[in-house]
Formats: C-alpha cells, sequence, structure tokens
C-alpha cells in the first residue's frame, strides 16, 4: 500500500517538469507568433535599423529560432532565465527580488482568511436559520461578488485617502532611516494591513460557504446521530466528528487558492503598488520584455503544479478513502 | 424497566405538522426481548429516537412520559441524558456504514466511547476491551479491524461493529432500529444467532424495531404491533401469531402466511389512503370490519388481559 | 422542468433586466459622450448638470457608468457563450467517448488550468490586441477549463444512468443520446455556473481595462476606475466611487441571481 502511493507520487513529481516544459514552450512559441516585434517596441520610436539590429545581436534573437529555442531551455534549468530589458538585470534576479514580497502579502491575508472563514461558516451551521446565519451567508456572498481590487480600492480611499490613517501604497516608506526593527516592522505592517484585509475578505469567504454547507451536512449526518446516543461529548463530536468530516473540501479549496495566489494578486498589488510579482507582470507586459514574462510564466505554472501536488498529499494524508483505494 | 407512556412526537416539515407518534403506550422489562413492528412510516423509528432523544431538528415530543427505570427521560437535562445513552440505553440503527464515522479507525470510534463512560480507562485497558468485544460479536482478526476504516468492511462487519458499540458501556436496554433491513438474508441470520447469544452473555434487554415478523418470531418475547404512529395491539409472540385481535395484524400475519403458503383466504392489505386530522381510527378506511364509530371516534387503548392490549373498537 | 416562480428569483431578475435595458438603451439615454473630454474645465464634483460630475479631462461620469453597463453586459454575455461552447464541446465529449479522447482533453485541461488565468489574459491581450472583440475571445477562450470539467464529470456519472441505457438500447444515435437526454439533465448544474462565469468575465475586463490594457475606445468602467483611483488624491472621490458602486450592484446581482437559481435548479432536502 506504502508503495502505491509512492508510485502515484513519483509519476505526479515527473509531471512537474513536464508540464512546465510544455508551459514554456507554448509560451515560447506565442511569443514569437505574437504580432508586433518587441525589439522595435522596447527600443522606442525612431530606432535606427542599426540600433535594433544591435539589440537583437545582445539578444541572441538573430540567430535562428530553434537554437534560441534551445538556449532558453537549458538556460531554464541552469538558473539563466534570461536578461530583462526594462530592468536591466537578469531575469532570475528580478523575480526572485520581488517574488517575496507577494509571498509575504499572500500569506498574511491566507493565514487569516482560512480561519477566520471556517470559523464563520461553522457558526452560520451551527446557528442556522438564525439572523447571525443570514448576516454570515450575507457577507459571504457580498464579498463572493465583489474582485478584491475594488474592495481595495475602497479601503484605500477610505482610510489612506480620507482619513490619512495609512499610507498609500508600496511595502514601506521610502527615505526613512528606521531606528530600530520594530520601528521597520510597524511600518512594514502599516502597509501592508489594507492589502492583506482586501485579499483576505475575498478569500476568507469561499472557505465559509464550503464549511457551512459540508459542516450542516455532517451535523446532520447519521454518524453524528449514532455518536450523540454513545452517549460522546458534543464538544467532542463538534471537532472530532462533524470538522474532521467537513474539512476536506476545505484544503482542495486552499490548494486552488495558493495555486492562483501569483496570479491572483496582480490588481490588488498594482492598486497598493505592493512591489511583487503582479506588478511585475504589469511592468513586463507594458514593457513588452518577453524574457521577464517567460520567466514569470515559468515560476507560475511551477508554483501551480508545486501546490497542486502538496495539496494532494495533504489530502490523501486527511481522507483514509482515497488512500487505501 | 421502561416505560413509555402517552408518547406524542410531531414532525414539522415544509410548513405542516405532523403527527407521527400518537398516544404511544410501551413497556420493556429487564430480560426482555420486546418486538415492534409496522411499515415504513408507521412511526417505529421516531419512537426509537426519542427515547434516546435523539430525535431530528424539526421533531418535537409534545406528550408523554419516557420512564426509564422510574426517572422520566424527558425531564433530564442534556448532560444527564448524556450519561444515558450508550451507558444505560444503546441504540443500534439500520444503515451500518452511515452510523460510523468514514474518517476514523474503528479502534477509534470504539475507544472514543469507552472512553466517554469510563474516563479512566487507560489506553491498553481500552484497547483490550475493544478486542474483547469485537470477539463477542464475532469479529475475526479483532486486532486487526482496530486499524481499518468503516468502508474496508463489509455491511456484516459494520454492523457487528456498531452492535459492540452499542453493547460497550453494559446498557441494560438495546435498541435495535431495523438492525437487519440493510442486510442480506443469510448474514440477517447471523445477526439473530449472534444478538441471541449476546443477551445470553451480557443480560440485557432488547427492543427490536423491525417490518419482519420473521425477525419477531425468532427474537422476541412480546410484541408491540404500530400503525401509522399508533400502536394498535400488543400480545406473546406466539398468541398473536396465533389468535391476531386488531385486523390491521390480521392481515399482516395473514400476508406473512401466504408467502410461507398458510394464508387463509381472505382479501389482501387494500391500498393506503392518507386521512388527514380525522380524530377516528386510522385504519378504517383500510379496515374490512370498520364500523361507523370508527370513522368518527378513535378507540382506545385497552387492556384485554395481562400484557395484552389493544386499539380498536371491536373490542371495546 | 419547472423553474418555480419564486419571489427571489423575480425580483433579482426585474432588477438585472432593468439594469439591462438601461445598458441596451444607453446610446439613447445617455446625455453626452463618454469618451469624450471637455465638457467641463476638469474635476468637478456632481451638480445638476453632471449628476456624477467630471473627470480630470472633463468627461461626464454618468455618462461613463451608464454607457459601461452596455458593456459590461456585452461583455459578459459574449465571452460566456462562447466560454460555453468551447466546454460543452471539451467536456461532452471527453465525458461521453471516454476513453483516449478522455485522457488528452483532460491534460489539455489541466495545462490551462496550470497557469494563472489572469496573467494569461493580460499577455494576450497585450500581444495580440486590445480591441473589446479580442477581449471577448481571449476572456471566453481562456476560461472554459473549469467548466469543461464540470460538464464532463455530469455527463460522466449521466451517461451510466438508465434512462440513457434505454435509449441505447432503442437505438438512438450518440448525438441524439447526447443532446436530448444527457444534455439538458446537465441544466440544473450548469446554468448558475454559466451566471457566475458572466461575473468573472467581466471582473476580468474590468480589471484589464483597469491596468491599462483594455480597448481605449470603450467606456469600460475599468478604465474610469483607474482614472479615479488618480483622482482621488485630487479630492475626486466621484470619479472612483460611482463606477465602483454601480459595478459592484451589477456583480452582486448576478451573483445573486446565480445562488436564486442554485437554489431553484438544486434544491437542499435539509438547511
Amino acid at each position: 500500500m506504502k508503495d502505491r502511493m509512492l508510485t502515484y507520487f513519483a509519476k505526479r513529481i515527473i509531471q512537474v517538469p513536464l508540464i512546465v516544459f510544455i508551459v514554456v514552450t507554448m509560451g515560447f512559441i506565442i511569443l514569437k507568433l505574437a504580432p508586433g516585434d518587441p525589439v522595435a517596441h522596447f527600443a522606442g520610436e525612431g530606432a535606427s535599423p542599426e540600433y535594433l539590429e544591435m539589440i537583437r545581436r545582445a539578444y541572441g534573437l538573430d540567430k535562428p529560432i530553434l537554437e534560441q529555442y534551445m538556449t532558453y531551455i537549458t538556460g531554464i534549468f541552469t538558473g539563466n532565465w534570461g536578461y530583462s530589458p526594462s530592468f536591466e538585470r537578469p531575469v532570475l534576479t528580478v523575480i526572485m527580488e520581488r517574488l517575496p514580497l507577494t509571498l509575504i502579502l499572500s500569506l498574511a491575508a491566507f493565514i487569516l482568511a482560512l480561519p477566520l472563514g471556517v470559523l464563520l461558516g461553522m457558526t452560520a451551521a451551527l446557528k442556522r436559520g438564525s439572523l447571525i446565519d443570514s448576516f454570515i451567508r450575507s457577507f459571504a456572498t457580498f464579498f463572493n461578488a465583489i474582485p478584491a481590487f475594488i474592495i481595495g480600492l475602497l479601503l484605500l480611499f477610505t482610510f489612506s485617502v480620507n482619513m490619512r490613517l495609512l499610507p498609500i501604497g508600496g511595502f514601506q516608506t521610502i527615505g526613512v532611516t528606521y531606528t530600530s526593527i520594530l520601528d521597520r516592522v510597524i511600518d512594514i505592517l502599516q502597509h501592508i494591513i489594507l492589502p492583506a484585509t482586501s485579499l483576505m475578505l475575498i478569500w476568507m469567504v469561499d472557505y465559509t460557504r464550503v464549511t457551512r454547507n459540508r459542516f450542516i451536512e455532517a451535523l446532520l449526518s447519521d454518524y453524528t446521530r449514532a455518536a450523540v446516543s454513545r452517549g460522546i461529548k458534543w464538544r467532542r463530536i463538534l471537532f472530532k466528528h462533524v470538522l474532521r468530516n467537513s474539512i476536506l473540501p476545505v484544503v482542495t479549496l486552499a490548494g486552488v487558492q495558493v495555486g492562483y495566489m501569483l496570479g491572483g494578486v496582480i490588481l490588488t498589488e498594482t492598486v497598493f503598488s505592493w512591489p511583487g510579482i503582479g506588478m511585475l507582470i504589469v511592468q513586463a507586459v507594458s514593457y513588452r520584455d518577453y524574457p521577464l514574462l517567460m520567466g514569470v510564466l515559468f515560476i507560475s505554472s511551477l508554483w501551480v503544479s508545486i501546490t497542486n501536488i502538496v495539496i494532494d498529499i495533504i489530502y490523501m494524508i486527511l481522507d483514509p478513502r482515497v488512500r487505501l483505494q | 424497566m421502561l416505560r413509555v407512556e402517552e408518547l406524542d412526537v410531531v414532525y414539522k416539515t415544509g410548513g405542516a405538522f405532523i403527527k407521527a407518534v400518537e398516544d404511544a403506550w410501551l413497556r420493556i422489562n429487564a430480560n426482555e426481548c420486546v418486538g415492534l413492528i409496522g411499515e415504513s412510516g408507521s412511526g417505529k423509528s421516531t419512537i426509537a429516537n426519542a427515547i434516546l432523544r435523539v430525535l431530528p431538528e424539526n421533531a418535537k415530543i409534545t406528550r408523554g412520559r419516557i420512564l426509564f427505570k422510574d426517572r422520566n427521560l424527558l425531564e433530564l437535562t442534556e448532560e444527564e441524558m448524556r450519561e444515558v445513552r450508550g451507558k444505560m440505553i444503546s441504540i443500534v440503527f439500520q444503515e451500518p456504514h452511515s452510523s460510523l464515522n468514514p474518517v476514523l479507525k474503528i479502534g477509534d470510534q470504539i475507544l472514543e466511547t469507552l472512553k466517554s463512560h469510563q474516563p479512566n480507562l487507560t489506553t491498553e485497558e481500552a484497547k483490550r476491551k475493544a478486542i474483547e468485544l469485537l470477539e463477542a460479536v464475532r469479529i475475526p482478526d479483532a486486532q486487526k479491524i482496530l486499524d481499518r476504516y468503516p468502508f474496508q468492511l463489509s455491511g456484516g462487519m459494520a454492523q457487528r461493529v456498531a452492535i459492540a458499540l452499542a453493547l460497550s458501556s453494559n446498557p441494560s436496554l438495546l435498541i435495535a432500529d431495523e438492525p437487519t433491513s440493510a442486510l442480506d438474508l443469510t448474514i440477517q441470520a447471523q445477526l439473530v444467532k449472534l444478538l441471541t447469544k449476546l443477551i445470553d452473555t451480557f443480560k440485557f434487554s432488547i427492543l427490536l424495531i423491525t417490518h419482519d415478523l420473521s425477525l419477531v418470531t425468532n427474537l422476541a418475547n412480546r410484541v408491540y404491533v404500530m400503525y401509522m404512529g399508533s400502536i394498535v395491539e400488543e400480545d406473546h409472540v406466539d398468541n398473536l401469531l396465533n389468535n391476531p385481535l386488531h385486523p390491521y395484524t390480521t392481515m399482516l400475519i395473514n400476508a406473512v402466511k401466504r408467502l410461507q403458503g398458510t394464508a387463509s383466504p381472505s382479501n389482501s392489505i387494500p391500498e393506503l389512503k392518507r386521512i388527514r386530522g380525522l380524530s377516528a381510527c386510522k385504519f378504517s378506511p383500510r379496515c374490512p370490519l370498520a364500523k361507523p364509530i370508527c370513522s368518527k371516534e378513535a378507540p382506545p387503548y385497552v387492556e384485554i388481559s395481562t400484557n395484552k392490549k389493544v386499539r380498536c373498537w371491536l373490542y371495546t | 422542468m419547472r423553474i418555480r416562480l419564486n419571489k427571489r428569483f423575480i425580483i433579482q431578475s426585474a432588477a438585472l433586466a432593468f439594469l439591462f435595458f438601461l445598458g441596451f438603451f444607453s446610446s439613447i439615454i445617455c446625455p453626452r459622450d463618454p469618451l469624450k473630454p471637455g465638457y467641463s474645465p476638469g474635476l468637478t464634483p456632481p451638480s445638476p448638470t453632471f449628476p456624477m460630475g467630471t473627470d480630470q479631462l472633463g468627461r461626464d461620469v454618468f455618462s461613463w457608468v451608464l454607457c459601461g453597463i452596455r458593456v459590461a453586459f456585452y461583455v459578459g454575455v459574449t465571452a460566456t457563450l462562447l466560454c460555453f461552447a468551447i466546454a460543452l464541446i471539451v467536456g461532452a465529449i471527453a465525458g461521453f467517448y471516454g476513453g483516449i479522447i478522455d485522457q488528452i482533453l483532460m491534460r489539455l485541461t489541466d495545462l490551462m488550468m496550470s497557469i494563472p488565468r489572469f496573467v494569461l489574459i493580460v499577455v494576450f491581450a497585450i500581444l495580440f490586441g486590445s480591441n473589446i472583440n479580442n477581449l471577448i475571445l481571449i476572456i471566453g477562450g481562456l476560461s472554459w477549463p473549469r467548466l469543461a470539467r464540470v460538464i464532463r464529470g455530469e455527463v460522466l456519472s449521466l451517461k451510466e444512468r438508465e434512462f440513457v441505457l434505454s435509449a441505447k438500447v432503442i437505438g438512438c444515435s450518440d448525438l441524439d443520446i447526447l443532446f436530448s437526454e444527457i444534455l439538458p439533465n446537465t441544466i440544473p448544474t450548469i446554468l448558475p455556473l454559466l451566471s457566475l462565469q458572466m461575473a468573472h468575465s467581466v471582473i476580468d475586463e474590468v480589471g484589464i481595462s483597469f491596468l491599462g490594457f483594455g480597448d481605449p475606445e470603450v467606456p469600460s468602467w475599468g478604465r474610469l476606475i483607474a482614472l479615479g483611483r488618480a483622482a482621488i488624491f485630487a479630492g475626486g472621490w466621484w470619479v472612483l466611487i460611482w463606477p465602483c458602486i454601480v459595478c459592484a450592484i451589477f456583480l452582486l446581482l448576478i451573483n445573486l441571481l446565480a445562488d436564486t437559481l442554485n437554489d431553484i435548479l438544486n434544491p437542499r432536502t435539509q438547511g
């Protein structure tokens, strides 16, 4: 049984480079096929043909396509992800600079969203039919409908512009020297709170809905009734039986959310000028910075694939039925 | 030991109120096996759930007393009720797999039940007791089963586990709600044998709820017949089979005898037509012996002799 | 299949229909050309002449918001139809025929789902041109995987049901079975998802326009909101708030309708 699990995961792990490979290849093809000349776009108007040719040579774009492709592919696996013309630094460096910031933001939102969402769902389920339940459900419907960036904009407007309580964007205040680490942390916190809240509100309600439904199902199920009939304490039934059976779709949902983290934050990062991968994508697209785009594509698909595998592992641990079939 | 008196249970579905149980009277003594037979929807399970107060949320007990060893269970607090459940009265449900938590190991579930009523039990002691229980219900390889999950067990095995769970804290009364209806006939027979043996070993009473007359004849001493929420007859098993009083009981037994080829030539049970809210004998629309009074007034539940009661205008 | 005339359903559909007509007749009702600057010297607050004020270039916010309704409906409906068409073909074929076709199609679906969709949409928008119809093609063309999965799942489970088997026994052709037996029974699950997809498509377009990659000739709410973001620092709250409110109402209505549809078509036994 154990080695069946191992072979399953071995297969999945092998698939990752394959998927990423295909994605990168497709990206390469699409970028090549797309109309417009990135070099011309980058060089700006009025650039002389010699200048353009120079740039082309510098980026190896004058070589035959297949050669470009091979160079790129081998480069990806050796850490050379190309050179970003708009940032004038290697793509890998740029991405690695920005990635942690997105992760910090997303993680901050996620860590609050999941438990709060589940808690709200549980409360709504336990008090179903009551006013609290209706309130929670309306709350969930509202934040499910409105995109994160609009929430972010409204928050920004209220707290930063109107009330001047919080900074209007960025990661930390520019040009300030910190007297202590605490000051720095507080500064960052002030900057992160609004974007993280917008993301959290949107993510949270996904869990609320799912948890509420599954929880109600579990509450009304036969095994819960049977457990009560055996005289087991209600508290224990709630957590050991009902919650345990409701948690699985939450895990799947968490996986989906984490997987789409890199792409889902683009708009929010833009609203708050948060210098993460999201803003990076926007910049890359604006400048037709193809190498950077390819790099982003690569890391996005890598992230999604790895997340999916991790979620599968967690799911297997939690659901014996999957494990032993 | 257990006395149900004047019990009414009302369900609320989609705005309408339905009386699932009306004026129910039951009595179960120590070391007795009592059957409760009736068609689906007659309210048998409702009575079972009412006794342990595990009715669904939309059901309410609107009248009556449930006296267990002279304590009215309906007056107990939830905490006191918790003491009763599992330890003094237990229930085994119809669907073996749905009464077990699918994501917990069998062993964990048994241990949990044991420790709820005996918190001072150590894990090793509890484990030993669990294995004892599983062996008592004739489950082979008890040690291995502890680590299995419910979906890995067959229906029959799962039901045995359910029975083991129900008996784990030595209750005085076991309510078996259609314990064999979801299982094959061969398993049914095995389970009947098992239950008989268990009664000998553990010395408890059983309230056997079923629609299967043969099950009752094999296990029970006395029997209650239920129709559409009301108890219509009560008697010793042999008496009932040979000498049914209520027209419904007669038809029921006749129907079974017909299957066995020993029936008397009379008509089959006619089609069910629902009557709403009339305070009349509920069986009158289908009763071949109905009199005018039957559709006007509900007959009282009267005692004919010891342990023999009937609810019918024919005998009042 | 009867849609019970539910009070909620009527109210919500009526509200949405009202918005739809506003959008439909927007070119007639619209007091001014939304994209034409210069109706006022610059940022002016709401007043009787400009019920929602004007933006930094003197464009009438009210007209923009109003005409934006039509854009939203246009994008929402057409992108969803496109998405549905593709998802239907892929999902139905994969589910019905199974085997190698199913494997290939599902691998393709998985592949598409392994890249964050919005990233792709933005990239494609830039690469292939951002006029509104292109955007619709891109959004519809990249949103089908999830729906296709659901359709496939439904077809798979319905395929084994008895009424399908009996149709086969009678001798109905595969296509017949698919269209008259299986697909109609997927409607209860699919319909709410389609409404949600409409909301998502609108959100995608608003997002793209907000980032500046949308169609410059079209009065999309996204672009106005982007202007609003700049305007709030100069005190021009109306440029941001009005489109946000109307957009939010629009999206809320669609979501509520999707929920109501779901409740009607897939009634839960308890809860």
